[in-house]
């Protein structure tokens, strides 16, 4: 796939995107292996040898996903989830929905 | 009565007997009382049970309702409470080793709710140890032990509401409470055929619930049927003080009438063709046949799509990073290396290891995800599919690896608090039951209890219960 993706770029060009590719891997592998190296430091003597070859396997296994979370694209405005949203609104108007009269569930209804 | 029809009765069925002063509540409890102990050793369901409060519950129940005072459908009817539920003076183990002495001296208010309308605390029901908070690899990995489906006891009930699961399927009790952060309502529903809601996020208090990823912990019934659930809900529900992130007033209770919710309106069914990228064929064909029957009692029922993203990993950033958070302090002091699951004693020191930069991107991500969704629903009312591409999985089964498949639909569906039911549409040729998921919009739990009622008051799947001798 790479090779057919470089069909037609000059030599240069090559080089770089090469150069690029390795600086992302190496980027990858030692932010994996500073967060290996942070638990091993601050917890190493709790772990057996293969409970410290378990936390390396799964320290990799997190950082596919966590790349494809960070590539998402989002713009400035974007913040965080609504699920925040309920508190502020009571916040805004306590007393809104204690109101005599007003059904229950009636959000839920057509 | 044959005893074993009174094991599988519905709440709604037991109600009218009771009501009618037909059925005692104190023989009701006492009989559940003796079936759970004699069978729920077997499929360890229990973490405990509560027989001195389940019959001075009782014994009031059925004083109030000899002298009139019927509360209403859960009135004298007996139920379990998943472990992680805070029961006055009971101990609440969480599931886990670390807290296997822990007892809280105030009720969760679920079980405050329960109380009040008259329900009959059994027991606490097993779970998978912290609800599976700090990753599992086996069933296992609970203080009980693993918890047997009660079709086929060498397979799963799935977790984390595992005893709950088997409590239901077993006819130990005609409902118990669950919960779910990510799947531990619906997928012990779907592997032990039984109808399990999942409540939109905020509508159930936590007060009293262990915490594992608040801004995703939700709380709710399996029971024998959507109106069984139905009816348990309108109970639990209800904005809590003591709960700040609970709905207002208004939008968080729940009220429930059978007649009014079945013709409340036409709802549209999207068909779900992304939700799974493999279906084991058992689970496919079951599938097919519950989407023949809704496209006869629904007016409309076209295929849909989930939207694509890596929502999934959000979800797992989110629950792992709020789960290091709530258990930080057995993370380290190292008492989470009395967990019994390998997994468990060492993932909760990864899961801290996640930047608050990559927890933030995860919860904007939430954002563009709920506003899909939202789009999503001005198409449809409810999303259907198979509540799991598998059936109930083996014991033995090593869930990191065997259990891995990608679940977008619960990703998503938790990510965005929507409501779920997962009620029972078929078996396998192994004769372990399938479960079909319907979910809807924020706050529109009724829809998913509407289409789930529709679907079982033309099929009889719910009704089918395991031989238990």
């Amino acid at each position: 796939m790479a090779r057919y993706l470089k069909r037609g770029m000059d030599a240069s060009a090559i080089k770089a995107a090469d150069a690029k590719v390795r600086e992302t891997v190496e980027n990858i592998l030692a932010e994996v292996e500073a967060r290996i190296q942070t638990i091993f430091g601050q917890y190493g003597s709790r772990f057996s040898e293969a409970q410290k070859a378990d936390i390396r396997r799964l320290c990799n296994l997190a950082q596919l996903p966590l790349d494809r979370l960070r590539a998402y694209s989002l713009e400035n405005g974007d913040g965080p989830g609504l699920y925040l949203k309920p508190l502020l609104e009571r916040e805004k108007n306590p007393l809104e929905n204690t109101r005599v009269g007003k059904t229950p569930n009636a959000a839920a209804k057509p | 009565m044959p005893t074993e029809e009174l094991a599988f009765l519905s709440v709604t069925e037991l109600a009218k007997r009771i009501e009618a002063k037909k059925l005692s509540p104190v023989a009701l409890t006492q009989y559940f009382l003796d079936r759970s102990e004699k069978l729920g050793p077997r499929y360890n369901a229990y973490a405990r049970l509560t027989p001195e409060i389940a019959l001075a519950q009782a014994k009031i129940a059925e004083k109030e309702i000899r002298s009139g005072r019927y509360r209403g459908p859960l009135h004298g009817i007996p139920y379990a409470a998943k472990d992680l539920l805070a029961v006055k003076g009971v101990p609440c183990t969480w599931g886990a080793k670390p807290y296997a002495n822990q007892v809280f001296d105030y009720d969760a208010t679920v079980i405050e709710h329960l109380n009040r309308v008259g329900a009959v605390l059994l027991g606490k029901a097993a779970m998978i140890e912290l609800a599976g908070g700090m990753g599992y690899r086996f069933a296992s990995a609970s203080l009980q032990g693993e918890a047997k489906n009660p079709w086929d006891t060498k397979c799963w009930t799935c977790g984390s509401s595992s005893g709950s699961g088997a409590i239901v399927a077993a006819g130990l009790a005609p409902f118990a409470i669950g919960t779910e952060t990510w799947g531990s309502i619906l997928c012990p529903s779907a592997f032990c055929g039984v109808s399990g809601l999942r409540p939109t996020y905020g509508r159930v208090s936590r007060y009293g619930a262990m915490a594992l990823a608040p801004s995703m912990d939700k709380i709710g019934p399996l029971a024998r049927s959507a109106e069984d659930c139905a009816r348990v809900f309108a109970a639990i529900a209800g904005h809590d003080p003591r709960d700040r992130s609970t709905l207002p007033l208004d939008k968080a209770a729940f009220t429930y009438s059978a007649s009014l919710e079945l013709n409340s309106r036409a709802l549209k069914i999207g068909w779900l063709t992304n939700a799974w990228k493999t279906i084991e064929p058992g689970v496919a064909k079951a599938a097919d046949a519950a989407e023949k029957v809704l496209k006869k009692y629904f007016s409309s029922v076209k295929k849909a799509a989930l939207p694509e993203g890596p929502f999934e990993d959000a979800g797992n950033v989110i629950v792992a990073v709020e789960g290091a958070s709530s258990f930080r302090s057995l993370i380290r002091s190292g008492r989470v290396s009395e967990l019994a699951d390998p997994l468990g004693q060492i993932a909760g020191y990864v899961n801290e290891q996640y930047s608050g930069a990559d927890y933030l991107q995860a919860q904007r991500l939430r954002e563009i995800l709920q506003k899909k969704m939202e789009t999503l629903f001005d198409s449809f009312d409810l999303l259907v599919t198979a509540t799991q591409p598998v059936a109930a999985t083996s014991l033995e089964l090593n869930l990191e690896t065997g259990l891995s498949y990608a679940d977008p639909l619960g990703g998503i569906g938790n990510l965005c608090g929507l409501p779920a039911l997962s009620v029972p549409c078929g078996f396998t040729e192994k004769n372990l039951p399938v479960g079909l998921q319907f979910m809807a919009r924020a706050g529109d739990d009724i829809a998913v209890i509407q289409a789930a009622r529709i679907y079982q008051l033309h099929t009889d799947w719910h009704r089918r219960h395991p031989k238990i001798t």
